[in-house]
Protein backbone atom coordinates (compact mmCIF):
# COMPACT_ATOMS: atom_id res chain seq x y z
CA UNK A 1 0.00 0.00 0.00
CA UNK A 2 2.81 2.41 0.94
CA UNK A 3 4.60 1.59 -2.26
CA UNK A 4 1.45 2.36 -4.25
CA UNK A 5 1.03 5.75 -2.62
CA UNK A 6 4.68 6.53 -3.18
CA UNK A 7 4.41 5.61 -6.85
CA UNK A 8 1.34 7.81 -7.22
CA UNK A 9 3.12 10.75 -5.60
CA UNK A 10 6.13 10.34 -7.86
CA UNK A 11 3.89 10.14 -10.95
CA UNK A 12 2.03 13.28 -9.90
CA UNK A 13 5.24 15.12 -9.26
CA UNK A 14 6.61 14.13 -12.66
CA UNK A 15 3.44 15.30 -14.36
CA UNK A 16 3.52 18.66 -12.57
CA UNK A 17 7.10 19.22 -13.58
CA UNK A 18 6.34 18.95 -17.29
CA UNK A 19 2.67 19.72 -17.81
CA UNK A 20 1.69 23.33 -18.37
CA UNK A 21 -2.00 22.75 -18.40
CA UNK A 22 -4.85 22.14 -20.73
CA UNK A 23 -5.41 23.30 -24.27
CA UNK A 24 -9.14 23.63 -24.74
CA UNK A 25 -10.18 23.34 -28.38
CA UNK A 26 -13.62 24.73 -29.17
CA UNK A 27 -14.91 23.69 -32.58
CA UNK A 28 -17.68 25.46 -34.44
CA UNK A 29 -19.08 25.03 -37.89
CA UNK A 30 -19.68 28.08 -40.11
CA UNK A 31 -23.14 28.56 -38.56
CA UNK A 32 -21.65 28.55 -35.06
CA UNK A 33 -22.88 25.10 -34.03
CA UNK A 34 -20.50 22.79 -32.14
CA UNK A 35 -18.82 19.99 -34.08
CA UNK A 36 -18.84 16.62 -32.33
CA UNK A 37 -16.46 13.72 -33.01
CA UNK A 38 -13.56 15.90 -34.13
CA UNK A 39 -10.12 14.84 -32.98
CA UNK A 40 -7.93 17.71 -31.83
CA UNK A 41 -4.27 16.87 -31.37
CA UNK A 42 -0.99 18.62 -30.78
CA UNK A 43 2.23 17.56 -32.46
CA UNK A 44 5.34 18.65 -30.57
CA UNK A 45 7.68 20.68 -32.78
CA UNK A 46 10.62 20.51 -30.39
CA UNK A 47 11.14 16.78 -30.19
CA UNK A 48 8.38 14.24 -30.41
CA UNK A 49 7.57 12.36 -27.22
CA UNK A 50 7.09 8.62 -27.20
CA UNK A 51 3.55 7.36 -27.29
CA UNK A 52 2.58 4.65 -24.88
CA UNK A 53 -0.25 2.44 -26.15
CA UNK A 54 -2.61 1.09 -23.51
CA UNK A 55 -1.95 -2.41 -22.27
CA UNK A 56 -5.58 -3.43 -22.78
CA UNK A 57 -7.24 -3.27 -26.20
CA UNK A 58 -9.74 -0.57 -26.99
CA UNK A 59 -13.25 -1.86 -27.79
CA UNK A 60 -15.43 -0.62 -30.63
CA UNK A 61 -18.84 -2.18 -30.04
CA UNK A 62 -21.41 -3.05 -32.69
CA UNK A 63 -25.02 -2.94 -31.56
CA UNK A 64 -28.31 -2.41 -33.38
CA UNK A 65 -26.34 -2.91 -36.59
CA UNK A 66 -24.29 0.22 -36.02
CA UNK A 67 -20.85 0.93 -34.63
CA UNK A 68 -21.52 2.47 -31.26
CA UNK A 69 -18.57 4.85 -31.51
CA UNK A 70 -18.34 6.97 -34.63
CA UNK A 71 -14.76 8.19 -34.12
CA UNK A 72 -12.15 6.50 -31.93
CA UNK A 73 -8.78 8.22 -31.54
CA UNK A 74 -5.92 5.94 -30.46
CA UNK A 75 -2.14 6.08 -30.44
CA UNK A 76 0.11 3.97 -32.65
CA UNK A 77 0.56 0.49 -31.24
CA UNK A 78 -2.92 0.23 -29.77
CA UNK A 79 -4.90 -2.95 -30.22
CA UNK A 80 -8.62 -2.73 -30.94
CA UNK A 81 -11.31 -5.38 -30.52
CA UNK A 82 -14.76 -5.28 -32.10
CA UNK A 83 -17.36 -6.92 -29.82
CA UNK A 84 -20.53 -7.80 -31.70
CA UNK A 85 -23.52 -7.39 -29.39
CA UNK A 86 -26.03 -8.02 -32.14
CA UNK A 87 -27.79 -11.29 -32.83
CA UNK A 88 -26.63 -11.17 -36.45
CA UNK A 89 -23.16 -11.64 -37.81
CA UNK A 90 -20.90 -8.77 -38.81
CA UNK A 91 -17.88 -8.64 -41.07
CA UNK A 92 -15.68 -5.75 -39.99
CA UNK A 93 -13.08 -4.55 -42.44
CA UNK A 94 -10.89 -1.65 -43.50
CA UNK A 95 -9.21 -0.94 -46.80
CA UNK A 96 -7.58 2.26 -45.56
CA UNK A 97 -3.83 2.68 -46.25
CA UNK A 98 -3.08 3.07 -42.53
CA UNK A 99 -4.58 -0.34 -41.76
CA UNK A 100 -6.03 -2.99 -44.01
CA UNK A 101 -7.76 -5.88 -42.28
CA UNK A 102 -10.91 -7.89 -42.14
CA UNK A 103 -12.59 -10.01 -39.51
CA UNK A 104 -14.87 -12.31 -41.49
CA UNK A 105 -18.37 -13.15 -40.38
CA UNK A 106 -18.52 -13.46 -36.63
CA UNK A 107 -20.87 -13.01 -33.75
CA UNK A 108 -20.28 -12.57 -30.03
CA UNK A 109 -18.34 -10.27 -27.83
CA UNK A 110 -14.88 -11.69 -28.42
CA UNK A 111 -13.25 -10.79 -31.68
CA UNK A 112 -9.74 -10.85 -33.00
CA UNK A 113 -7.73 -7.89 -31.73
CA UNK A 114 -6.26 -5.74 -34.48
CA UNK A 115 -2.98 -3.88 -34.01
CA UNK A 116 -2.99 -0.37 -35.45
CA UNK A 117 0.69 0.23 -36.08
CA UNK A 118 0.68 3.16 -38.51
CA UNK A 119 -0.66 6.68 -38.01
CA UNK A 120 -3.57 7.95 -40.06
CA UNK A 121 -7.31 7.68 -40.49
CA UNK A 122 -8.86 4.23 -40.83
CA UNK A 123 -12.37 3.80 -42.15
CA UNK A 124 -14.26 0.85 -40.71
CA UNK A 125 -17.18 -0.85 -42.39
CA UNK A 126 -19.26 -3.99 -42.21
CA UNK A 127 -19.30 -5.95 -45.43
CA UNK A 128 -22.81 -7.22 -44.69
CA UNK A 129 -24.42 -3.97 -43.58
CA UNK A 130 -23.10 -1.30 -45.91
CA UNK A 131 -24.58 1.57 -43.92
CA UNK A 132 -22.35 0.79 -40.93
CA UNK A 133 -19.36 3.10 -40.84
CA UNK A 134 -16.94 4.28 -38.16
CA UNK A 135 -13.45 5.69 -37.98
CA UNK A 136 -10.28 5.03 -36.04
CA UNK A 137 -7.81 7.87 -36.05
CA UNK A 138 -4.33 6.60 -35.23
CA UNK A 139 -2.03 9.21 -33.71
CA UNK A 140 1.70 9.37 -33.16
CA UNK A 141 1.36 11.97 -30.44
CA UNK A 142 0.06 11.42 -26.92
CA UNK A 143 -1.63 14.83 -26.83
CA UNK A 144 -5.12 14.49 -28.20
CA UNK A 145 -8.80 14.62 -27.32
CA UNK A 146 -12.12 14.15 -29.08
CA UNK A 147 -14.86 16.74 -29.08
CA UNK A 148 -18.11 15.90 -27.39
CA UNK A 149 -21.59 17.06 -28.33
CA UNK A 150 -20.61 20.51 -27.06
CA UNK A 151 -17.78 20.70 -29.61
CA UNK A 152 -15.14 20.98 -26.89
CA UNK A 153 -12.01 18.88 -26.53
CA UNK A 154 -9.53 19.32 -23.70
CA UNK A 155 -6.00 18.23 -24.51
CA UNK A 156 -4.37 17.72 -21.17
CA UNK A 157 -0.80 17.30 -20.07
CA UNK A 158 1.07 19.30 -22.69
CA UNK A 159 4.51 20.31 -21.49
CA UNK A 160 5.70 23.81 -22.21
CA UNK A 161 6.81 24.23 -25.82
CA UNK A 162 5.80 24.72 -29.42
CA UNK A 163 3.17 22.54 -31.09
CA UNK A 164 1.26 22.19 -34.29
CA UNK A 165 -2.39 21.97 -33.38
CA UNK A 166 -4.45 19.97 -35.88
CA UNK A 167 -8.08 19.01 -36.03
CA UNK A 168 -9.37 15.96 -37.91
CA UNK A 169 -12.90 14.86 -38.64
CA UNK A 170 -14.12 12.17 -41.09
CA UNK A 171 -15.97 14.80 -43.11
CA UNK A 172 -13.46 17.59 -42.84
CA UNK A 173 -13.63 19.80 -45.93
CA UNK A 174 -10.14 21.32 -45.59
CA UNK A 175 -7.11 20.59 -43.44
CA UNK A 176 -6.95 22.53 -40.17
CA UNK A 177 -3.66 23.25 -38.48
CA UNK A 178 -2.09 26.11 -36.60
CA UNK A 179 0.99 26.66 -34.52
CA UNK A 180 0.54 26.81 -30.80
CA UNK A 181 2.88 27.83 -28.00
CA UNK A 182 2.16 26.35 -24.62
CA UNK A 183 3.50 28.60 -21.94
CA UNK A 184 4.44 27.62 -18.45
CA UNK A 185 1.64 29.69 -17.02
CA UNK A 186 -1.42 27.63 -17.77
CA UNK A 187 -4.42 26.82 -19.86
CA UNK A 188 -5.32 28.19 -23.28
CA UNK A 189 -8.43 28.08 -25.43
CA UNK A 190 -8.35 27.71 -29.19
CA UNK A 191 -11.49 28.36 -31.17
CA UNK A 192 -11.42 26.48 -34.45
CA UNK A 193 -13.81 26.91 -37.36
CA UNK A 194 -14.56 23.51 -38.89
CA UNK A 195 -16.29 23.09 -42.23
CA UNK A 196 -17.68 19.62 -42.85
CA UNK A 197 -18.75 17.91 -46.03
CA UNK A 198 -22.34 16.58 -46.02
CA UNK A 199 -22.90 13.40 -44.03
CA UNK A 200 -23.69 10.96 -46.81
CA UNK A 201 -24.30 7.37 -45.84
CA UNK A 202 -25.81 4.42 -47.59
CA UNK A 203 -29.52 4.05 -47.00
CA UNK A 204 -30.35 1.54 -44.31
CA UNK A 205 -34.11 1.18 -44.72
CA UNK A 206 -35.23 -1.99 -46.52
CA UNK A 207 -36.73 -2.09 -49.97
CA UNK A 208 -40.17 -3.51 -50.69
CA UNK A 209 -38.74 -5.41 -53.68
CA UNK A 210 -39.09 -5.14 -57.42
CA UNK A 211 -42.21 -5.06 -59.51
CA UNK A 212 -43.80 -8.40 -60.28
CA UNK A 213 -46.11 -9.38 -63.04
CA UNK A 214 -49.55 -10.69 -62.08
CA UNK B 1 -63.65 6.23 -64.83
CA UNK B 2 -62.45 2.96 -63.40
CA UNK B 3 -64.95 0.48 -62.07
CA UNK B 4 -63.81 -0.93 -58.75
CA UNK B 5 -63.55 -4.67 -58.32
CA UNK B 6 -62.10 -6.92 -55.67
CA UNK B 7 -61.56 -10.23 -57.48
CA UNK B 8 -57.80 -9.70 -57.69
CA UNK B 9 -57.43 -8.88 -53.99
CA UNK B 10 -55.12 -11.50 -52.58
CA UNK B 11 -53.02 -12.51 -49.64
CA UNK B 12 -49.79 -14.40 -50.21
CA UNK B 13 -47.27 -16.04 -47.95
CA UNK B 14 -44.19 -18.07 -48.71
CA UNK B 15 -40.55 -18.86 -47.99
CA UNK B 16 -37.48 -17.54 -49.76
CA UNK B 17 -34.08 -19.18 -49.61
CA UNK B 18 -31.26 -17.06 -50.93
CA UNK B 19 -27.48 -17.27 -51.04
CA UNK B 20 -25.57 -14.01 -51.45
CA UNK B 21 -21.92 -13.48 -52.19
CA UNK B 22 -20.15 -10.17 -52.24
CA UNK B 23 -17.24 -10.22 -54.65
CA UNK B 24 -15.00 -7.83 -52.69
CA UNK B 25 -14.91 -5.64 -49.61
CA UNK B 26 -16.85 -2.43 -49.30
CA UNK B 27 -20.17 -0.95 -50.29
CA UNK B 28 -19.18 -0.62 -53.95
CA UNK B 29 -18.28 -4.27 -54.37
CA UNK B 30 -20.67 -6.15 -56.65
CA UNK B 31 -22.92 -8.76 -55.12
CA UNK B 32 -24.33 -11.87 -56.76
CA UNK B 33 -27.13 -13.94 -55.36
CA UNK B 34 -29.28 -16.92 -56.22
CA UNK B 35 -32.11 -18.75 -54.61
CA UNK B 36 -35.53 -20.29 -54.71
CA UNK B 37 -38.81 -19.01 -53.42
CA UNK B 38 -42.39 -20.10 -53.29
CA UNK B 39 -45.69 -18.80 -52.08
CA UNK B 40 -49.31 -19.63 -51.65
CA UNK B 41 -51.65 -16.90 -52.83
CA UNK B 42 -55.31 -16.78 -51.97
CA UNK B 43 -57.44 -14.57 -54.23
CA UNK B 44 -60.87 -13.13 -53.62
CA UNK B 45 -61.71 -14.71 -56.96
CA UNK B 46 -60.85 -18.17 -55.62
CA UNK B 47 -60.23 -19.74 -59.03
CA UNK B 48 -57.10 -17.63 -59.24
CA UNK B 49 -55.68 -18.94 -55.97
CA UNK B 50 -52.39 -20.65 -56.66
CA UNK B 51 -49.11 -22.13 -55.50
CA UNK B 52 -46.00 -20.63 -57.05
CA UNK B 53 -42.36 -21.58 -57.17
CA UNK B 54 -39.36 -19.96 -58.83
CA UNK B 55 -35.59 -19.98 -59.10
CA UNK B 56 -33.80 -16.69 -59.41
CA UNK B 57 -30.35 -15.18 -59.70
CA UNK B 58 -29.30 -11.59 -59.51
CA UNK B 59 -26.51 -9.06 -59.49
CA UNK B 60 -26.27 -5.73 -57.72
CA UNK B 61 -23.72 -2.99 -58.14
CA UNK B 62 -23.52 0.26 -56.23
CA UNK B 63 -21.76 3.03 -58.13
CA UNK B 64 -21.95 5.72 -55.46
CA UNK B 65 -23.66 6.08 -52.08
CA UNK B 66 -26.68 7.28 -54.04
CA UNK B 67 -26.79 5.10 -57.15
CA UNK B 68 -27.33 1.35 -57.33
CA UNK B 69 -28.15 -1.04 -60.18
CA UNK B 70 -29.99 -4.32 -59.63
CA UNK B 71 -30.40 -7.03 -62.26
CA UNK B 72 -32.39 -10.20 -61.74
CA UNK B 73 -33.37 -13.22 -63.80
CA UNK B 74 -36.16 -15.50 -62.70
CA UNK B 75 -37.92 -18.61 -63.96
CA UNK B 76 -41.00 -19.98 -62.30
CA UNK B 77 -44.28 -21.73 -62.57
CA UNK B 78 -47.59 -21.49 -60.80
CA UNK B 79 -50.44 -23.89 -60.37
CA UNK B 80 -53.84 -22.29 -59.88
CA UNK B 81 -57.17 -23.84 -59.00
CA UNK B 82 -58.31 -23.02 -62.53
CA UNK B 83 -56.09 -24.13 -65.40
CA UNK B 84 -56.51 -20.79 -67.21
CA UNK B 85 -54.53 -19.17 -64.43
CA UNK B 86 -51.81 -21.84 -64.39
CA UNK B 87 -48.55 -21.39 -66.26
CA UNK B 88 -44.82 -20.77 -66.30
CA UNK B 89 -42.55 -17.91 -67.25
CA UNK B 90 -39.03 -16.51 -67.49
CA UNK B 91 -38.32 -12.93 -66.59
CA UNK B 92 -35.47 -10.40 -66.60
CA UNK B 93 -35.73 -7.24 -64.55
CA UNK B 94 -33.56 -4.21 -63.94
CA UNK B 95 -33.89 -1.53 -61.26
CA UNK B 96 -31.89 1.65 -60.89
CA UNK B 97 -32.12 3.09 -57.39
CA UNK B 98 -31.28 6.68 -56.67
CA UNK B 99 -31.09 7.70 -53.00
CA UNK B 100 -30.51 11.46 -52.90
CA UNK B 101 -30.66 11.25 -49.10
CA UNK B 102 -30.82 8.42 -46.59
CA UNK B 103 -34.57 8.97 -46.34
CA UNK B 104 -35.62 9.19 -49.96
CA UNK B 105 -35.32 6.61 -52.70
CA UNK B 106 -36.43 7.05 -56.28
CA UNK B 107 -36.18 4.20 -58.74
CA UNK B 108 -36.87 3.36 -62.32
CA UNK B 109 -37.61 -0.20 -63.32
CA UNK B 110 -37.68 -2.16 -66.54
CA UNK B 111 -38.35 -5.76 -67.36
CA UNK B 112 -39.08 -8.41 -69.93
CA UNK B 113 -41.15 -11.50 -69.40
CA UNK B 114 -41.91 -14.44 -71.62
CA UNK B 115 -44.44 -17.07 -70.72
CA UNK B 116 -48.03 -17.74 -69.90
CA UNK B 117 -50.35 -14.92 -69.08
CA UNK B 118 -54.04 -14.23 -69.11
CA UNK B 119 -55.84 -12.13 -71.71
CA UNK B 120 -59.35 -11.00 -70.90
CA UNK B 121 -62.08 -10.46 -73.50
CA UNK B 122 -65.46 -8.90 -72.92
CA UNK B 123 -68.18 -11.48 -73.38
CA UNK B 124 -71.88 -11.79 -74.02
CA UNK B 125 -74.30 -14.61 -73.36
CA UNK B 126 -75.48 -16.35 -76.49
CA UNK B 127 -77.74 -19.38 -76.80
CA UNK B 128 -74.49 -21.36 -76.94
CA UNK B 129 -73.23 -19.86 -73.67
CA UNK B 130 -70.64 -17.14 -73.03
CA UNK B 131 -68.89 -15.93 -76.17
CA UNK B 132 -66.25 -13.21 -76.75
CA UNK B 133 -67.41 -9.99 -78.38
CA UNK B 134 -64.08 -9.82 -80.24
CA UNK B 135 -64.08 -12.70 -82.72
CA UNK B 136 -60.27 -12.64 -82.69
CA UNK B 137 -60.45 -14.51 -79.42
CA UNK B 138 -61.63 -17.62 -81.25
CA UNK B 139 -58.12 -17.91 -82.70
CA UNK B 140 -56.60 -18.33 -79.25
CA UNK B 141 -55.56 -21.89 -78.59
CA UNK B 142 -55.18 -21.76 -74.82
CA UNK B 143 -57.66 -22.70 -72.15
CA UNK B 144 -60.41 -20.20 -71.45
CA UNK B 145 -63.06 -19.59 -68.89
CA UNK B 146 -65.82 -17.16 -68.02
CA UNK B 147 -64.74 -15.06 -65.05
CA UNK B 148 -66.92 -13.05 -62.70
CA UNK B 149 -63.93 -11.05 -61.53
CA UNK B 150 -64.91 -7.73 -63.03
CA UNK B 151 -68.05 -5.65 -63.27
CA UNK B 152 -68.62 -6.83 -66.85
CA UNK B 153 -68.70 -10.40 -68.11
CA UNK B 154 -65.29 -11.51 -69.30
CA UNK B 155 -63.72 -14.55 -70.83
CA UNK B 156 -60.12 -15.12 -69.73
CA UNK B 157 -57.78 -16.96 -72.07
CA UNK B 158 -54.42 -18.39 -71.21
CA UNK B 159 -51.98 -17.12 -73.82
CA UNK B 160 -48.25 -17.30 -74.29
CA UNK B 161 -46.83 -13.84 -74.78
CA UNK B 162 -43.96 -11.52 -74.19
CA UNK B 163 -44.45 -8.60 -71.86
CA UNK B 164 -42.29 -5.53 -71.54
CA UNK B 165 -42.62 -3.49 -68.40
CA UNK B 166 -41.30 -0.20 -67.14
CA UNK B 167 -42.09 1.93 -64.18
CA UNK B 168 -41.04 4.23 -61.41
CA UNK B 169 -41.20 4.25 -57.66
CA UNK B 170 -40.76 6.55 -54.73
CA UNK B 171 -39.83 5.11 -51.37
CA UNK B 172 -39.39 7.21 -48.24
CA UNK B 173 -37.75 5.56 -45.26
CA UNK B 174 -39.81 5.72 -42.10
CA UNK B 175 -37.16 5.25 -39.46
CA UNK B 176 -34.10 3.08 -39.87
CA UNK B 177 -35.82 -0.24 -40.52
CA UNK B 178 -39.04 0.64 -42.32
CA UNK B 179 -39.94 2.04 -45.70
CA UNK B 180 -43.05 2.73 -47.71
CA UNK B 181 -42.94 2.28 -51.46
CA UNK B 182 -45.37 3.69 -54.00
CA UNK B 183 -44.79 2.09 -57.38
CA UNK B 184 -46.24 2.52 -60.82
CA UNK B 185 -45.59 -0.09 -63.51
CA UNK B 186 -46.87 -0.27 -67.06
CA UNK B 187 -47.01 -3.69 -68.72
CA UNK B 188 -47.14 -3.92 -72.49
CA UNK B 189 -48.05 -7.40 -73.58
CA UNK B 190 -47.35 -8.39 -77.17
CA UNK B 191 -49.14 -11.20 -78.93
CA UNK B 192 -52.26 -11.79 -80.98
CA UNK B 193 -54.04 -8.92 -79.24
CA UNK B 194 -51.49 -6.58 -77.68
CA UNK B 195 -52.69 -4.84 -74.57
CA UNK B 196 -51.43 -2.51 -71.89
CA UNK B 197 -52.10 -2.77 -68.21
CA UNK B 198 -51.03 -0.39 -65.49
CA UNK B 199 -50.38 -1.32 -61.92
CA UNK B 200 -50.10 0.96 -58.92
CA UNK B 201 -48.93 -0.59 -55.69
CA UNK B 202 -48.24 0.61 -52.19
CA UNK B 203 -45.90 -1.54 -50.10
CA UNK B 204 -44.64 -1.46 -46.57
CA UNK B 205 -41.34 -3.12 -45.73
CA UNK B 206 -40.02 -3.60 -42.22
CA UNK B 207 -36.84 -5.37 -41.25
CA UNK B 208 -36.59 -6.95 -37.78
Amino acid sequence: MHRLIAAALIATATLCAHAAGVVRVVTKDPSGKPVADAVAYAVALDGAPQVQPPSEPVAIVQKDQEFQTYVTPIVVGTRVVFPNKDTVQHHVYSVSPAKKFEIPLYIGESSASILFDRPGPVTLGCNIHDWMVAYVFVLSTPYYAKTGADGVADIAGLPQGRYRLEVWHPRLAAKIERELVVAESGDTTQVVSVTLRPDRRIRRAPDAGGADYK
Amino acid sequence: MCTPFSGLDNVAVGPRLEVRHKLDLGPFAPTVYAGIDGRLAGFDDSERSKAEGAVFAGYSQRFTEALQLLLEGRAGSYDARQTVFTGSYARLAATLNWDPTERWRFAVTGGWRNGDTVAGYEAYRSPMGWEPIDPGAYALAGAWRYVPTFSKPFLDYRVSAQTWSYGAEISPAVGRNTSVTLRFTRFETLGPDPYISDEVSLSLAHKY
